[in-house]
């Protein structure tokens, strides 16, 4: 396993998201792959209008792509995010064709 | 969305209450003259010191009766059969009229024969010899007046001297306050006929009295004639005044809920003396703003009318009809139409800075708005990976 290394097409393992986050109300997010086929929810974040964390929530999922989808669900909530960080970390070189994950 | 029925009259005095409308229908005069001549005579000493000459008309106390038929028919055919005579109050005014008649000789001797003088006080009783249907209001004097006139004499002769009294008086039977024999508070058209139009009214007198008086400090009065009094009883101005009301109604025949632009709407109302369509002037359509629209309505025949629901902006609608009378006024919730639906409700999406919602019209309350929440904001970042 080539650690560190990492090529295209390679399977990559999404660890934890980090945000700077500002508003009101609850941040929900998720990591989703490619078609959103396989999608792992991630922890609510509760929002407050001033904050001098920038939380950082785990994740744990093994996809060759992904992206970070984020909403609020309620009215009257407000969210301002002025940097995200998604923390990743090759792990596979590739998927062969038989065992290609869902 | 509600509609009413808002009247006008002319004639007679009319109000309304509630649901129901309440008219008063007042009766012509009834000229009911009741006189009669009553003559008294008194013996007089024919020497020695004046004995007062106290004649009096009628009687003291007890009073007396006497009538007549008091046509009620005019106004009793103004009343609909379906009316609920709440109040009858009746009145009516008169006059006692009393003439002194006195003469006779004066034996002078070293006295004068220096006063007289009569006296009228009166009162009057309705009576309706029906026992069942008893007032729960008596009669009264609203106002009496009596006149008391000297007769400056230094002749033998005293005559012709008038006096009158005037009286006004009513009698209420107010069944709606005390309903006695009558638990529902009111009677019928067909109870007031049998109870007043087959009686006949009566005028009854419980105090009717005149007095002659002649007074003189060592007078010797002789009467030459009977002294009397010549009384008078006559009555006017009989006003019946009857409150009723007469249980009005129109009816919402709602085509479809919710009702839409377009739509037809006919009101309809029972078949209920001299109510019609040629009463409603026009129907209005009220905002709860206040604002109104009116809008053209179009008779079906005698008991309905229709009208069409425009195109519906802004607040919803309450619809009034306005309804003209020469018989009542007032105004009749017609009924309710169920929700209105804003078919072409539309609206121009508006940028507010610090705004945290949508706010749309409100088709479950319609004219009004409700604050709802922007579908779920979110956001995507970019694939990771490659």
């Amino acid at each position: 396993m080539a650690k560190g290394a990492y090529k295209e097409g390679g399977v990559l393992h999404f660890g934890s998201v980090r945000f700077r986050l500002k508003g009101s109300g609850v941040l929900r997010s998720e990591l989703r792959s490619l078609d959103d086929v396989v999608t792992a929810a991630l922890p609510n974040i509760q929002m407050a209008a001033a904050t001098a964390k920038e939380p950082t929530i785990l994740s744990h999922m093994n996809q060759q792509r992904a992206y970070l989808h984020f909403e609020t669900t309620d009215i009257d909530e407000i969210l301002n995010i002025s940097k995200i960080v998604i923390f990743v970390r090759p792990v596979f070189t590739g998927l062969p064709t038989e065992s290609a994950p869902a | 969305m509600s509609i009413s029925i808002i009247t006008s009259a002319d004639i007679p005095v009319i109000t309304r209450t509630g649901s129901l409308i309440n008219a008063t229908d007042t009766g012509v005069d009834m000229n009911f003259d009741v006189s009669g001549t009553f003559s008294v005579q008194n013996d007089v000493p024919p020497v020695g010191p004046l004995a007062p000459i106290d004649q009096f008309c009628g009687h003291a106390s007890g009073g007396y009766t006497t009538g007549g038929d008091v046509d009620f028919d005019h106004i009793i055919t103004d009343i609909p059969d379906a009316a609920q005579i709440h109040k009858i109050d009746l009145s009516a005014s008169a006059e006692y009229n009393i003439q002194s008649d006195v003469s006779g000789d004066i034996s002078v001797g070293s006295d004068v024969f220096d006063h007289g003088s009569a006296v009228v006080s009166a009162g009057l009783n309705f009576l309706i010899p029906n026992t069942a249907f008893t007032p729960n209001t008596d009669n009264h004097v609203s106002e009496s007046d009596s006149d008391s006139t000297g007769i400056s004499a230094t002749t033998i002769l005293l005559s012709a001297s008038v006096f009158n009294a005037g009286l006004l008086m009513s009698r209420i039977y107010d069944i709606a306050n005390d309903p006695g024999q009558y638990p529902l508070g009111y009677i019928t058209r067909a109870q007031l006929v049998t109870q007043f139009t087959t009686q006949k009214m009566s005028l009854t007198s419980g105090f009717a009295r005149g007095v002659v008086s002649v007074a003189g400090a060592g007078a010797n009065f002789v009467a030459t004639d009977a002294a009397s009094l010549l009384c008078s009883i006559s009555s006017s101005l009989w006003v019946m005044t009857i409150t009723w009301e007469l249980p009005f109604s129109w009816t919402l025949d709602t085509p479809t809920d919710p009702i839409q632009a377009g739509d037809h709407v006919t009101a309809s109302s029972p078949a209920v003396d001299g109510i019609d369509w040629t009463q409603v002037t026009g129907v209005t359509l009220v905002a709860p703003d206040g604002t109104s629209t009116v809008i053209s309505f179009t008779a079906i025949d005698a008991t309905h009318f229709i009208f069409t629901v425009p195109t519906l902006v802004g607040s919803p609608p309450i619809v009034n009809v306005v309804i003209t009378s020469t018989q009542f006024t007032g105004s009749v919730t017609l009924g309710k139409l169920a929700t209105i639906f804003f078919l072409n409700a539309t609206g121009i999406y508006t940028l507010v800075p610090g705004k945290t919602n949508d706010t749309i019209y409100d088709n479950d309350d319609p004219g009004t708005t409700v604050d709802v929440k922007i579908p779920n904001p979110f956001g995507d970042s970019g694939f990771i990976g490659g």
